[in-house]
């Protein structure tokens, strides 16, 4: 599969080298669809999963209403800890992202630290083709929760 | 050993529409999907309760969001107006 959804590997090294920084006060994190058979922009093929080390231009989907190349930055919530009695999880989480006036068709998205060299955070995939005609286009995140949130470590 | 069970990526969901904006209904449904999560795993008696929930939250927060949109559009409408657009302030109101 060319997009697979994945925490990306450099990424999990990265977090114990201090790369990352998640509060809302922090780094800057951005989000860039990708389209796969040759919808990206010049023609190209996204391919993305745990193997991604950065944001890449291949396959991502051209510019079109307010997405531009490069993608959104997200809104951060900031990294919480469900208990501090027991083995819990902890989790970070982003609020929804959309795209209006766009005309936009995407497989996946992958989602990157734009303060530190664009490396690569996650890999998602819409499981299929998703699209917009001059509409909007949103991605809702998850519940910020230690059962949901789009990262998690338990 | 120090053994770190790292690392889930939740699941995102894309909601989109074509030409305009977003409906009340799919508004309403991303935030009742979002404020009642269901677990596939729970029990069918308290599933069944939650989704009747989540549909009561929906159908409120679809009333709510119409509500919230055309009030907007009266005052938009009101202030075009009173700048002497009338024509382009009855066509707003239309919507």
């Amino acid at each position: 599969m060319a997009i697979a959804q994945a925490m990306c590997n450099a990424f999990k090294k990265e977090l114990m080298l201090g790369t990352h920084n998640f509060a809302t006060n922090g780094n800057t994190f951005k989000l860039a669809l990708y389209a796969e058979s040759s919808g990206g922009k010049s023609s190209t093929t996204a391919t993305l999963g745990f193997g991604t080390t950065a944001f890449t231009t291949t396959g991502e989907i051209a510019s079109s209403g307010t997405y531009a190349t490069g993608g959104g930055t997200l809104t951060k919530v900031a990294p919480s800890v469900a208990s501090s009695t027991s083995t819990a999880t902890a989790f970070t989480d982003f609020a929804d992202l959309s795209f209006t006036t766009a005309t936009i068709t995407a497989m996946g998205a992958l989602i990157y630290n734009s303060t530190n060299s664009n490396k690569a955070v996650a890999v998602l995939d819409f499981s299929s083709n998703k699209t917009s005609t001059s509409g909007t286009f949103t991605i809702q995140f998850p519940t910020a929760d230690a059962s949901n949130a789009i990262i998690r470590i338990a | 050993m120090f053994d770190l069970n790292v690392g889930s990526v939740g699941s995102v969901s894309v909601v989109s529409s074509d030409n305009g904006g977003l409906s009340n209904d799919q508004i309403a449904d991303m935030l009742a999907t979002k404020l009642i999560y269901i677990s596939d795993e729970a029990p069918e008696p308290i599933r069944l309760q939650a989704e009747a929930f989540q549909d009561r939250v929906r159908n409120l927060a679809q009333y709510y969001i119409e509500l919230a949109r055309k009030e907007e559009r009266a005052s938009i409408c009101a202030r075009v107006r009173e700048a002497g657009q009338h024509q382009l302030a009855d066509a707003i109101g239309r919507l």
